[in-house]
Order: C-alpha cells, then structure tokens, then sequence
C-alpha cells in the first residue's frame, strides 16, 4: 500500500510537472508562434536559416530524487531583401530540483530582432518577452531599502531595444536605447506594513559611443551609458568610459591585442573606492600551422576613488587554449583542445580565487559517427568528466548521448555537486 | 491528444522533413551562435574576408566563402560548424 501511495505519488508529480511545462508553454504560445512561422516562411520560399536543439538531461544524484531537466531552443534567420533580416529564437528552460543551489525553474523567452544595414548606418531593433514560473521565490535586489523582508517571483518580462551604428572610415558611431518591464509577485516575509510593493519595475537604458581608428592599428573610444529606474533614483546611473587599444600581426603566425578603458560610474550605492574601474586586457592568439591554434588572454580589473590616490585589485582573469585539429577528418571537426581558466589573487568579496583546467576531444569514427570526451578540473569546486556518442543523421543535424560525472572537491560525501547527469538531444539544421 | 496539439505535431514534424532536405544540400560552413564569443580568431585565419564580427558574434558571408575550413581550425570556442 505503501509503495501504491508512492508510486501514486511519483505520478501526481509528473503529472503536476508536465501541467507546469504546458501551463507556461500556453501562457507565451511562442513555441507555437515560431513553430507556425517557419513552417509558413518556408512554404513561402523566403530563403530561411533555421536551428532546432533539444535536451532532455536526467540527473543520478547521491541520495536524493531524479532530476529532470529540459532545454529547447528553435530559431529562425531570414534575409527579406540584401539589407534586411529577421530572426526570431525561442527558449525553453525546465529544470526540476534543486542542484547545486540553483532554483527549480521553468522560462521561456522569445526573441524578435530586425535588422536594417545600408550606407554604412545599420540599425536593429528587437524585442525579448520572458515568462517565468517558477515554484519558489528568487531574491531580487528591487528595493535595496527592504531586501531582507520582501521576497519576488518574476512573471514576466518584456524588453524592446533599438540601436543604431554609424560607420565612416576611420570612425564609428554608435547608440542604444534599452525598456524594460518586469511583472513580479512580490511578499512580505515579516509583516511590515510601510512597505509599499511594487508589481511593476520599469528600467530605461540609453548609452552612446565613438570609435575612431588612429594610425599604427591603434583605437580609441569615448562613450557614456546611461540608466533610469522609473519610480525611484536608487537605481540610476551614469557612466562614463574612456579607452585605448592596439591590435598587432606579428611575423603572421601571431596576434596581440592590448587595450585598457577606465569606467567612472556615478550610481548612489557604490562605495567611492568602485567609482573608477581600470578595465586591462591583453591577448595573444597564435596559428603556427593550419592545425595547431590557440591563444592566451590576461584581464585585470582594477579600482580607485579619485586620481592620485591608490589603485585597488578587484579580479585577474587568465584564460589559454591550445587546439590541434586531426588531419585524417577532412571536416575538420576532430580535435583535442586543452586549456586552462584561472582567476588567480583575487579580492575574495568580489570573485573568489579559482582554477580549471580542462580537456575535450572529439573523434570521428565513420558513417557520420563521433565520439568525444570532455574532462574539467576544478579544484575548489569540483571535477567533470564526460563522454559523448553523435551521430550525424544528415550532414549538419545530430542527435547525442552523452553521459557526465560530477565529483565534488569539498570533502562532504552527500554534497549535491556529486552526481551524475544523462542527457539525449538533438541538434537540427536547415 | 486535442486537434492542437495534433496540428503542432505535425507542424513540427513537416519543418524537420522539409529542414532535413534543405540541410542536405548545405555546404558551407556556419557559425553556432550561442557558442561564439566574438573573439575574431575566425576572422584573422580567414584568407578571403568571408567573416566579420557583427554584435559580437562571427557572420560568415557565404558569397564570399570557398569553404577551406580554416575558421573552423582555428576556433577554440568549437563555434564554427562544418557540414559533416
């Protein structure tokens, strides 16, 4: 009786969970919108470039239920005439259970972008709409005066956007203009009557930018950003960059590109010591022969409150790729690639130190077979490896298996970052 | 299973038949957009100018392409995709 009730049980939730899938799917109708209008683009012969990927994951974690979790994304691009294109891209996230910290959640965003390119001025416009729903409550900061005591969970969220850019020789012009709605539930945690809760939150984004190309392949940029939270200055910021760079070929088989751009924000919760941000970056790319590429890149993120006083180390990234492409596949798609991420001497508030290194191949078999392996090294978090079977039904459409394991590197055996994952996808093509 | 859903099968199964016809006289190679960084490796290797970065992402212009497949050697992102 006991196992009938859970058995019984197991359906209900699966039942419950397909519900939320199709509740969420029929509250945006977006798959369908897409669905339809590639379907009528392609009757109509407009010449059309359409992807379908699906996943469907399974999670085997130490001691605790299955985890499922579903990602689709469909998209479509469409040239209308030599300066116009139209693309539209659906998203769709399930995921189950609590992993790993992260949340059960179920969205799905739809994106509309046109975009319109004619002497030298391109202009694009687009529109992103998410749905969410999710079971539990996210924290976001909305009301920094209240955080601790108001809990929100998003609804929706619409975002139109327009942008243009300017392109004259040596010089480059560029703009934004950014509206966000954001529909959320918000609650009360303690019982505080002077709060008022706000459904609604409205953000404005504009920002504008110059480019210009100065001999010895130098550039430099001049640009301002620029944000308004309607209903309330907490939010708002102005920002300004200034920047340099040069980007160099060296003996043909080298690249080096180095730039710095410093960021003076103005924005009332930020300590003085974050108004100016020193933003470095250099990266060397090599290609010593066709089948041997890769790159090294070194970003530093700095601070300081006024000139002339001390600069302060927010973060070091450091990245590295070596990739050597096999010439028996004439594809080029058989490879092993190694590579290292480090974010070494950090300021711990502010990112915390870490290494991973990590290890991919990919092998062709025959008769549209590959096999391939990743293995990802994390010392303060954890250890991936996995193994991936594809097989390519047509010359640019694939359905995988792949298998990954996760072992923590914190010392508690029934820490949910060990565990296993399973996934069947597709990836389509047209 | 209600006449809509019926109606969005079999929509979805007529786009994967008629995609698996027009994938199969592709050629050329193109770019994953959610794998690419922007970092503009593709377009240093690329001997004919076929690629440029557009939004922060690599577009390939396919008049313009003759199909060597050194972009795709040359991305580490594994963002460049090839026609297999």
């Amino acid at each position: 009786m006991q196992t009938m009730r859970g058995v019984c049980a197991g359906m209900s939730t699966k039942r419950s969970i397909l519900k939320r899938v199709h509740s969420a799917s029929r509250a945006h109708v977006s798959t369908r919108v897409v669905a339809c209008m590639v379907f009528m683009l392609l009757t109509m012969r407009v010449y059309a470039q359409a992807f379908i990927d699906q996943d469907f994951r399974m999670y085997d974690t130490n001691g605790s239920n299955d985890i499922a979790q579903l990602v689709q994304k469909l998209g479509m691009t469409v040239d209308l005439s030599t300066h116009q294109s139209l693309e539209l891209k659906d998203d769709l996230v399930w995921s189950d259970y609590i992993l790993t910290g992260n949340k059960q959640k179920l969205y799905n965003r739809l994106a509309l972008l046109h975009r319109w390119q004619n002497y030298g001025f391109t202009v694009r416009s687009s529109y992103f709409g998410t749905a969410f729903d999710n079971a539990e409550m996210t924290d976001i900061n909305l009301n920094p005066n209240s955080v601790n005591f108001i809990k929100y969970r998003n609804r929706f969220m619409h975002q139109a956007n327009l942008t243009g850019k300017y392109e004259l020789g040596f010089l480059a012009l560029s703009s934004y203009a950014y509206g966000r709605r954001m529909y959320s539930d918000p609650t009360l945690v303690y019982s505080e009557t002077s709060v008022v809760l706000e459904k609604i939150n409205d953000d404005l984004y504009a920002g504008a930018e110059v480019v210009m190309k100065l001999p010895q392949d130098i550039s430099c940029k001049i640009g301002v950003d620029l944000k308004q939270h309607v209903g309330g200055s907490y939010f708002d910021r102005t920002t300004t960059h200034v920047g340099i760079g040069i980007e160099k070929d060296i003996l043909s088989v080298f690249n080096l590109f180095a730039a710095t751009t410093i960021y003076n924000s103005n924005q009332p919760d930020y300590r003085d010591i974050l108004t100016n941000q020193v933003v470095s970056e250099l990266r060397l790319g090599h290609r010593i022969v066709p089948e041997l590429a890769g790159f090294v890149s070194y970003i530093n993120r700095s601070c300081f409150a006024d000139p002339g006083e001390d600069i302060y180390l927010l973060a070091n990234y450091l990245r590295a790729h070596l990739q050597y492409s096999m010439p028996y596949d004439l594809s080029a798609c058989s490879y092993i690639l190694a590579g290292v991420k480090s974010r070494p001497e950090n300021l711990d508030a502010f990112h915390p130190s870490n290494t991973a290194y990590f290890l991919e191949t990919d092998f062709k078999l025959g008769c549209g077979l590959y096999l391939g392996g990743n293995m990802n090294l994390m010392k303060e978090y954890r250890d991936e490896y996995s193994g991936k079977l594809t097989y390519h039904f047509n010359p640019i459409s694939e359905v995988h298996v792949q298998m990954t394991q996760y072992d923590s590197n914190q010392g508690d055996p029934a820490n949910p970052y060990r565990h296993t994952s399973y996934t069947i996808g597709t990836q389509m093509r047209f | 299973m209600s006449t809509q859903k019926k109606r969005i099968v079999i929509v979805m199964a007529v786009i994967i038949l008629i995609g698996s016809l027009f994938s199969a006289i592709r050629t050329l190679p193109f770019v994953d957009k959610y794998s690419c960084v922007g970092c503009g490796d593709c377009t240093k290797s690329c001997p004919t100018g076929a690629i440029s970065i557009t939004d922060g992402r690599a577009v390939i212009t396919d008049s313009l392409c003759i199909n060597c497949k050194l972009c795709v050697k040359t991305c580490t992102y594994q963002a460049i995709r090839v026609p297999k």
